[in-house]
């Protein structure tokens, strides 16, 4: 209770102080709204059907309605820039107040996070109900002020009028309170049986929807039929299991509907109203009306106060992944550490191991290597031998398990991580094209001007200049269609340029490629080692490459395997070793020289 | 939604669509047409019998002084009569609507599905018809169910908005004049304000799918890595501000002209009818004694429930008009003639391939020419490779194959015939194809290895094995917990298998590996290998492939030396074709492509490469028909 009041006073501190102004005149909206519906229906017609009763002078009718229209006339002038103004502005700022930090998290957390599953799926999960949280919580307030106002002033009406209606709402509100538990519950227990099967309906509908797997289903049709049968499986199963529960459900809300519900309000309460009328003359006709019609309302107002702590709760289930997420302390600190000093320095790594969960074996074990500065590596190896994760713990997307990094001779953990990155430059085999203009994607930052030619050279650098030259728009070119009809979609082979030039542009003292050739032809991958060759002047390269063609004029090449350094030397040295790199050079060059 | 469309469904479409909704319902489940019918009719007969009734006949009679037995009759007639309609509705909520709706969804499903699989691949790839078909599908029973249900709406909501105006008129003529001020309200005011929302929908609407897009490049972890190492989170800000400012910019056109629509709309359809009856209901009652308590108070009851029959009709009315849309795409898509149907029928190929010609083939793809005056031929149980520069056309070229696609112009001939006469389903199970973007189900690894093909139960585990071995994917699955039977993706199993890319193109190559087709096709499938699994997988390939047709895509020009025969495609056409040893020879594109890849294995320069191929396979010459290839 106290939990779920706590979440909900953090959405409200957070949108207070983001738009105050707007969050007063919301609760101030729930007040007002049932306050004139009170003044309109229950005071306005009472004093009319009054003034008809007792035959009161007319003008006595006409000057309260004439208060009522003038205050109905004015207290809905700002209504409208509420609704058609101010919400529309206010909104995406609440949305931002708190999305914003969540990005700030999500760009800080540790890269490991993102392998973790559950953790991951509460981050998405945070991510994807922000907004809906803000927009409950929003209505929650709304209806907690509208409640409020309802059960004051109804509440009080009655009480002076006639007290005894009180009794019949309640009865009715608390009979339904627990008559909806047990409907509640039984339609829990449908979800959860009917959610596994609705997830697998959802599946199937994806798979046939979707324009991957388009081309798959053509192929292989007969798992489409497969696929069909499960669909139509699962819905008879959802059909089975509402069935089963279609009686249940239907007495339970028969009995919530209408035995506690319209028939005490509609029947025993009319019937009271009707013997005090008709029978015992204790109230004059235009109460009864008024309070006859007037116990839907109150009705409505306890609903919804009984309606809102269940509600609150779930949205502080919501709120309280949203906390959880902002409240990570990631291990390695974005922003702390000293300055890494200038130029370009030998990395040394000292017995390197690391696992990527607490459970799971290494995947790099006791690496220990020194690069000279400008030197130019190269890292092969079988798939899943640990090359990537040898460059993401280079590049401190982790930390080691055990053993140390050095850069400028000091621990890497040492120096600022934001700061260090930039001591690299990365092309890796998973680079994204993001909606924005190319150079901005070249530049991956804000931009300003005086980049240009920076970025033009680097384009060009990564063989991109004749696509360049094609474009009308140049640098300002939109690239994806994502938010521009007229943006431009890269082929595999340009997005890959693209993302190698932003590695070119960092003029960085490190390069560090990941098959950056992969999506290539032979003629641009020839073209793309051609320029990689001047750019990587006088900067240390670290190179992954399947094509052992391409880095055969390494200064030193490292042959992984099993997250370990099992050979290491020159081109020519390995091979006259005769070991797994011989071995694997000849398996591709040898079909060359045959 | 864009505004020709729009309007040209206002202009009758909308009540063809609404039929054709209904038409769709009932076939599927005439049930819950003829429930939300009924229940819609029950719903307004009660309102307009509580409001204008009830309380007249209750207050009527404690005027007239009857006793309190004879209104106990008709209180507790009442109560009974409302208590069965009431079981009614709960018996549809309790049961007939969940059960009708997941017959609903089974029906309508079922019918999308089946069109979804038999239109050609290109509707998929065409984003136009890809939108309004995505559009469509989305939550497309409820949608149908809610259609329908607005049409009964708009049609007893007529009949409920005469019925109010009739009663009224009984208790007092003008009194009905007042009910003009929230039509007018409603039909001016509102119309205009919905105007406005649309209007300004369509406005933000580009700035808010650039907020969703960055929402999406915040949390994918295929951006994570990116967002550490660069400083395009900054960017991402920024777009993010500027998205919320041009939100703001767009509300600030509109939001003077709303407030006084709205205001007005708020005046006319509850302030002025109100407070003017109340003001005329006095009048009447008090100066000129004209009307009873009875009657004014069933006329201040009557004024609240006709003006909410009117908003209910209007929103209907409005309803009507956006779901109009909906079962215009649901329709077109439901309704499309498909270019190349996926059951079409013909002849049956039989399981022989002796060849398959490409006789003039072009190919247009939106306006572009991708395939052009192609000819080639494919000779059964020979070796074909296609190489080329990324985008000259070797994966379009094998999709026309497989009749994704029909030429814009020319024939592909199998065995002498158009491969259009054949039917589709079994001229395409001739081919096992493996492409390189590749997709998972969410099944085992086994069943994602067989994919339905027709494999007696007996043989699955030995061919799977097998397929699995020749892919180079065995013992990374055996070393999965469950091993085949290991299932992929954690689409529904927590503990599901998320493979690498790599592992992945393994299991699609086994694929084609595991289908006893006479013809195979590989699209590059070794690009994420490394050298000794690349090494083992084409020759793999090209052993398990010997009875077979082979074609396939590679950039490593190594593996393509053993091919019988070898087409250089560039342009969208053949440029070069003949074996290896042919094209080194003839010292074209292929012999560059080739020499430039095998400089560095060599490392010799570029003039010495002469590339004899390998001298232990035999060539088999391949007849050149006409200078067909020259």
């Amino acid at each position: 209770m106290k939990h779920v009041l706590k979440n909900q006073l953090f959405l409200w501190k957070l949108c207070f102080k983001t738009c105050p102004g707007y969050m007063i005149y919301h609760l101030y909206d729930g007040f007002r709204y049932q306050g004139v519906i009170f003044i309109e229906h229950v005071l306005g017609i009472r004093y009319v059907l009054h003034c008809a009763e007792y035959h009161e002078p007319f003008w006595k009718a006409l000057l309260v309605i004439g208060i009522i229209l003038t205050v109905n006339l004015l207290q809905i002038i700002p209504d409208g820039f509420f609704i058609h103004g101010w919400s529309y502005r206010c909104k995406p700022k609440l949305y931002r107040a708190l999305k914003e930090q969540m990005y700030e998290k999500a760009s800080k957390i540790d890269l490991s996070c993102y392998d973790d599953p559950s953790y991951y799926n509460d981050f998405v999960f945070a991510v994807a109900e922000a907004e809906n949280s803000i927009d409950r919580f929003l209505s929650l307030s709304n209806m907690l002020v509208q409640a409020l106002t309802i059960l004051f002033t109804t509440g009080v009406f009655y009480l002076v009028t006639d007290a005894m209606g009180i009794v019949f709402v309640l009865a009715s509100f608390v009979l339904r309170f627990f008559v909806s538990r047990v409907l509640n519950k039984l339609n829990y227990k449908v979800r959860l049986k009917v959610n596994p099967l609705e997830r697998k309906r959802n599946y199937v509908s994806r798979v046939f929807y979707l324009n991957d797997y388009a081309k798959e289903l053509r192929l292989h049709p007969e798992v489409g039929d497969g696929l069909e049968q499960e669909f139509v499986e699962a819905d008879d199963n959802i059909i089975k299991e509402r069935k089963k529960v279609g009686a249940r459900r239907t007495i339970l809300g028969f009995i919530n509907g209408y035995v506690v519900g319209d028939f005490i309000l509609d029947g025993l309460y009319i019937t009271y109203l009707v013997f005090q009328a008709a029978v015992l003359h204790t109230i004059d006709y235009s109460n009864a009306v008024v309070l006859f019609n007037r116990t839907g309302s109150l009705r409505r107002g306890f609903g919804n106060l009984a309606d809102i702590f269940p509600q609150a709760q779930e949205n502080s289930l919501y709120i309280d992944k949203i906390r959880a997420f902002l409240a990570y302390e990631p291990r390695i600190e974005q922003d702390l550490g000293d300055p890494v000093p200038e130029g370009n320095s030998a990395i040394s790594l000292d017995h390197v191991s690391f696992r990527y969960r607490e459970d799971l074996p290494d995947t790099l074990k006791d690496i220990s290597l020194d690069v000279r500065p400008g030197e130019k590596i190269a890292i092969v190896g079988y798939n899943g031998a640990g090359k990537t994760t040898l460059i993401k713990l280079l590049m401190r997307l982790y930390d080691p398990t055990s053993g140390v990094i050095r850069y400028h001779d000091r621990d890497i953990r040492e120096y600022v991580p934001a700061q260090y990155r930039r001591h690299i430059g990365v092309v890796f085999q998973d680079y994204q094209m993001y909606g924005a203009t190319l150079a901005e994607n070249v530049v991956m930052n804000v931009r300003g001007q005086e980049e240009d030619a920076a970025v033009t050279e680097a384009l060009i650098n990564a063989g991109f200049g004749e696509r360049l030259a094609t474009l009308p728009k140049g640098l300002d070119t939109q690239v994806t269609t994502e938010f521009d009809r007229e943006g431009v979609n890269f082929s595999g082979g340009e997005s890959q340029k693209v993302a190698i030039s932003r590695a070119f542009y960092m003029d960085a003292d490190i390069l560090i490629m990941d098959e950056p050739s992969s999506a290539l032809d032979p003629i641009a991958e020839y073209e793309l080692n051609k320029a990689m060759k001047s750019a990587a002047k006088g900067k240390t390269v670290f190179y992954i490459s399947h094509r052992l063609s391409t880095t055969r004029d390494a200064d030193r090449i490292l042959m992984l395997e099993n997250g370990r350094i099992v050979e290491e030397g020159t081109h020519q040295s390995l091979l006259d070793l005769g070991g797994k790199y011989a071995r694997m050079w000849h398996a591709q060059a040898g079909r060359y020289t045959a | 939604m864009d505004e020709k469309a729009e309007k040209k469904l206002r202009k009758g479409r909308a009540v063809k669509n609404n039929l054709f909704a209904m038409k769709l319902l009932w076939q599927i489940c005439p049930s819950i047409v003829v429930h939300k019918g009924f229940s819609r009719f029950f719903g307004y007969f009660e309102w307009l019998f509580y409001s204008a009734f009830f309380m007249r006949y209750v207050i009527n009679s404690l005027e007239n002084g009857d006793s309190f037995g004879t209104i106990m009759v008709f209180v507790i007639t009442v109560v009974v009569v409302e208590g069965a309609l009431s079981l009614y509705d709960k018996i549809l909520t309790g049961r007939i609507y969940p059960v009708a709706q997941a017959v609903v969804n089974k029906g309508l499903y079922r019918k999308l599905f089946r069109k979804a699989r038999n239109v050609e691949l290109s509707c998929f790839e065409d984003s136009d018809f890809y939108d309004r078909y995505t559009l469509a599908m989305e939550k497309a029973d409820d949608r149908l169910i809610i259609s329908v249900e607005a049409a009964f709406k708009v049609f007893f909501g007529a009949i409920a908005s005469v019925c109010a105006f009739v009663f009224m008129y009984q208790v007092d003529a003008i009194s009905v004049l007042f009910v003009l001020l929230p039509v007018i309200g409603n039909f001016v005011f509102n119309r205009k304000l919905s105007r406005i929302d649309f209007e300004r929908n369509k406005d933000m609407a580009p700035h808010n799918r650039k907020i969703a897009y960055i929402n999406r490049v915040m949390y994918l972890p295929e951006y994570a890595k990116e967002m550490r190492l660069t400083g395009v989170f900054a960017l991402m800000k920024q777009q993010y501000h500027e998205a919320i400012t041009g939100v703001g910019e767009v509300t600030k056109k509109y939001t003077k002209k709303a407030a006084i629509l709205h205001w007005l709309y708020v005046m006319f359809t509850f302030t002025f009818i109100f407070e003017g009856l109340l003001i005329y209901g006095a009048y009447r009652t008090l100066v000129s004694r004209t009307m009873s308590l009875a009657q004014l108070s069933v006329i201040t009851s009557m004024m609240v429930s006709t003006t909410w029959i009117l908003i209910g009709f209007t929103e209907a009315l409005t309803d009507l008009f956006k779901n109009g849309l909906f079962i215009e795409y649901l329709r077109t898509f439901l309704e499309y003639k498909e270019k190349i149907p996926e059951d079409t029928d013909g002849i049956d190929p039989g399981n022989e391939i002796r060849t398959i010609e490409f006789r003039n083939v072009s190919f247009s793809y939106k306006d572009k020419q991708v395939i052009s005056n192609l000819s080639m031929e494919f000779r059964g149980g020979k070796t074909y490779a296609l190489v080329g520069h990324n985008g000259a056309g070797k994966t379009t070229l094998i999709k026309l194959l497989l009749r994704f696609y029909d030429p814009t112009e020319g024939q592909i001939l199998l065995n002498g015939r158009d491969i259009r006469e054949y039917n589709l389903r079994k001229y395409r199970a001739l081919f096992a194809t493996a492409f390189q973007d590749h997709r998972m189900f969410s099944m085992t690894v086994a069943e994602n290895v067989i994919m339905g093909a027709d494999i007696p139960q007996e043989d699955r585990e030995r061919s799977v094995t097998e397929a699995l071995k020749l892919a180079g994917a065995y013992e990374k699955v055996m070393s999965l917990p469950k091993g085949m039977q290991t299932v992929l993706t954690r689409e529904f199993d927590d503990e599901g298998a998320m493979l690498s890319g790599g592992e992945f193109q393994k299991i699609v190559v086994a694929r084609a590996f595991v289908r006893k087709c006479p013809f195979k096709i590989f699209d590059e499938p070794s690009s994420a290998l490394d050298p000794i699994a690349e090494a083992q997988l084409f020759d793999n390939i090209y052993d398990s492939c010997r009875d077979n047709t082979l074609v396939f895509i590679s950039h490593r020009l190594s593996s393509v030396q053993n091919a019988d025969w070898v087409y250089l495609l560039s342009d969208g056409t053949v440029k070069e074709a003949g074996t290896h040893g042919m094209l080194m020879e003839q010292n074209g594109l292929y012999a560059d492509m080739y020499r430039k890849q095998a400089k560095n294995y060599l490392a010799i320069s570029t003039d010495d490469v002469s590339g004899n191929g390998p001298s232990d396979r035999v060539f088999y010459s391949h007849p050149v028909e006409g200078g067909e290839f020259a």
